[in-house]
């Protein structure tokens, strides 16, 4: 699905009345993600009052201005002062992104879907737990519910199609897989990805001062833990 | 906008839920900044409807109700509002008006019909209706258990109880009527075939009853409509307004509640001006779009904005003359001929 790094250059077009979107194609891959992350630093450093927030998607940014401060034709000549010069072939890896590794419990009612990929993938469970574990996966973005993190990428062998059909809901910090790429829903969702396995860390504290563990430009990796470290973990930690 | 209000009491002020309304939230002006974190923007529906609580009564955030009505009961002195797409209420049983104070004594029941002048009701008390703010919200979002969601038995309390607002109303507003919606072309519309962008101009098409805070389907009978690239893309920003084609080529309006991202593509947007209209749109009711430009639509939107700003010399003092509780204060007929 990459696109090749050379047909990574930003498009500025308008979407609706308070917003320009700053596009990187229509795939997705580690080449615009990183470009995606760098144009959001550029952006939201330099500051322009008109700009109200900024939205980072797999494959563009959104920046929602004031029309009342800056006119969208002015505010689309800025962003494309602003974006160039840069190499957006070959973007800088992202900065500010934070260090995490999660927990999971995987398989059994917490991963129910693990025999099933492991049959598809023609490996054991145990092998798929584990080269899901020691994956270093990068945050894309945030999207579909509050605090639904998409990450990626996932070693080949799981290169797997989504399931047929949506199943029951699955719970908050369920392992979601399907594409090489992995979902962590914050709340419980329906779902066509494979479930293989849950993290007891909340990812989404709506009272907290912090209330979403993960951004996008994180990177996340993970360690298999026990049921009954599952069943007594607690994640303060991960909330200071 | 400065709301009318003059300092009398104080009290533990409360409005009892007996009957709730079926779809009843807490919406205020919605969520900023929080998209990258995929929360949708949330806010009223209606932010017209808002705006004119915020002038009758300083009204920050509100009881969204979506068609159906409810029954309400003073336990504490109260004043109220309702804006928005309804026109009946009574309390104990004597008709009074949507868009005027009323003034609720304890143990006064206030029944408010259903919404038959279009489809969001708000219920405003003063300053505003108490409730716990969220990622710098009221708004409920319920898909994520974001914010309060009132039930029967529960209490609504204002804001600002120590202050008593001036009686006054607003007239109807003009928008509650339209029926055709201006929109801009967005990053996907080259998606669709020029056949297809015409056919969303000229087509005429109806609300269909498959809506809610996330958004408003529409029926045309027309041909589907089909982007060319396929009906299903890599996820890409949406903005409140956006027209959706799913996967069965039919249209969704995307608003308030629509989720920040999304993978059905998108012919147009509805410009964010006539976004209270459409949501104030009855079921089954038809529509049209009209095209317009970027700038148009952003000077469509800075004159919605002068109009919520406006409202406040659009009040209308007259009813003061038959509410005993600021007779001496003023009367309301100084400068009127009558």
């Amino acid at each position: 699905m990459a696109h090749s790094a050379g047909q990574v250059m930003p498009t500025i077009r308008r979407i609706g009345d308070q917003a320009l979107l700053i596009g990187f194609g229509d795939g997705y891959g580690a080449t615009i993600n990183r470009a995606v992350q760098h144009c959001d630093q550029l952006v939201t450093s330099a500051a322009h009052p008109a700009i109200v927030e900024t939205v980072p998607t797999m494959r563009s940014l959104l920046v929602r201005f004031d029309p009342a401060v800056t006119a969208g034709r002015v505010m689309a000549g800025w962003l494309d002062a602003c974006l160039a010069g840069q190499d957006w072939a070959n973007p800088p890896p992202s900065k500010a992104g934070a260090n995490w590794t999660l927990p999971v419990l995987y398989g059994g009612a917490h991963g129910p879907d693990l025999d099933r990929i492991a049959d598809l993938a023609g490996r054991s469970a145990n092998e798929m737990a584990h080269l899901h574990a020691i994956s270093e996966l990068d945050v894309l973005c945030l999207g579909f519910a509050p605090g639904l993190a998409y990450l990626a990428q996932l070693h080949t062998a799981f290169d797997l199609p989504r399931r047929d059909s949506f199943g029951d809901p699955v719970p908050r910090g369920a392992i979601l897989v399907a594409n090489r790429q992995m979902v962590l829903p914050a709340n419980p969702i329906p779902t066509g990805w494979w479930w293989i396995g849950t993290t007891p860390v909340r990812s989404f504290r709506p009272d907290h001062a912090r209330p979403f563990l993960l951004s996008p430009g994180d990177r996340v990796t993970f360690r298999s833990i026990s049921e009954s470290a599952y069943a007594t973990f607690v994640d303060d930690d991960y909330w200071c | 906008m400065r709301p009318l209000l003059t300092t009398i009491t104080g009290a533990d002020d409360m409005l009892e839920i007996l009957h709730r309304p079926l779809v009843a939230t807490i919406q205020d002006r919605g969520r900023i900044g929080y998209q990258r974190f995929g929360v949708p923007q949330g806010g009223a529906m209606d932010s017209f409807a808002l705006a004119e609580g915020n002038c009758l009564l300083g009204s920050e955030s509100a009881l969204e109700f979506a068609g159906a009505g409810g029954r309400f009961v003073a336990r504490q002195a109260l004043s109220v509002v309702l804006t928005g797409g309804g026109t009946t209420c009574r309390v104990n049983g004597d008709a009074r008006s949507w868009r005027s104070v009323i003034r609720l004594e304890i143990g006064d029941q206030l029944d408010v019909a259903a919404c038959d002048d279009g489809v969001y009701g708000y219920l405003h008390l003063v300053g505003g209706v108490q409730s716990p703010r969220i990622l710098a919200s009221c708004s409920t979002h319920a898909p994520s258990g974001l914010g309060w969601h009132p039930q029967v038995g529960d209490m609504l309390e204002p804001i600002d109880p120590h202050r008593v607002p001036i009686p006054c109303a607003l007239p109807r507003p003009d928008y509650l009527d339209r029926r055709c919606f201006r929109i801009v072309d967005g990053p996907q519309s080259t998606l669709f075939s020029e056949q297809d962008r015409r056919n969303l101009v000229a087509s005429r098409f109806a609300v269909s009853a498959r809506r809610n805070r996330v958004g408003v389907g529409l029926e045309h009978d027309g041909a589907c409509f089909e982007a060319r690239s396929g009906r299903r893309l890599v996820s890409d920003a949406i903005v409140p307004g956006d027209i959706q084609i799913a996967a069965d080529g039919r249209a969704t309006v995307l608003l308030a509640d629509g989720q920040p991202t999304g993978g059905y593509p998108r012919i147009a947007t509805v410009i964010s001006a006539d976004l209270p209209a459409l949501a104030q749109t009855p079921s089954h009711e038809t529509i049209a779009f009209e095209r317009i430009s970027h700038d148009a639509a952003e000077a469509a939107l800075l004159e919605f904005r002068s109009r919520l700003a406006r409202l406040a010399a659009h009040v209308n003092r007259a009813s003061l003359l038959d509410h005993d509780l600021i007779s001496g204060v003023v009367r309301g007929d100084e400068t009127d001929p009558d």
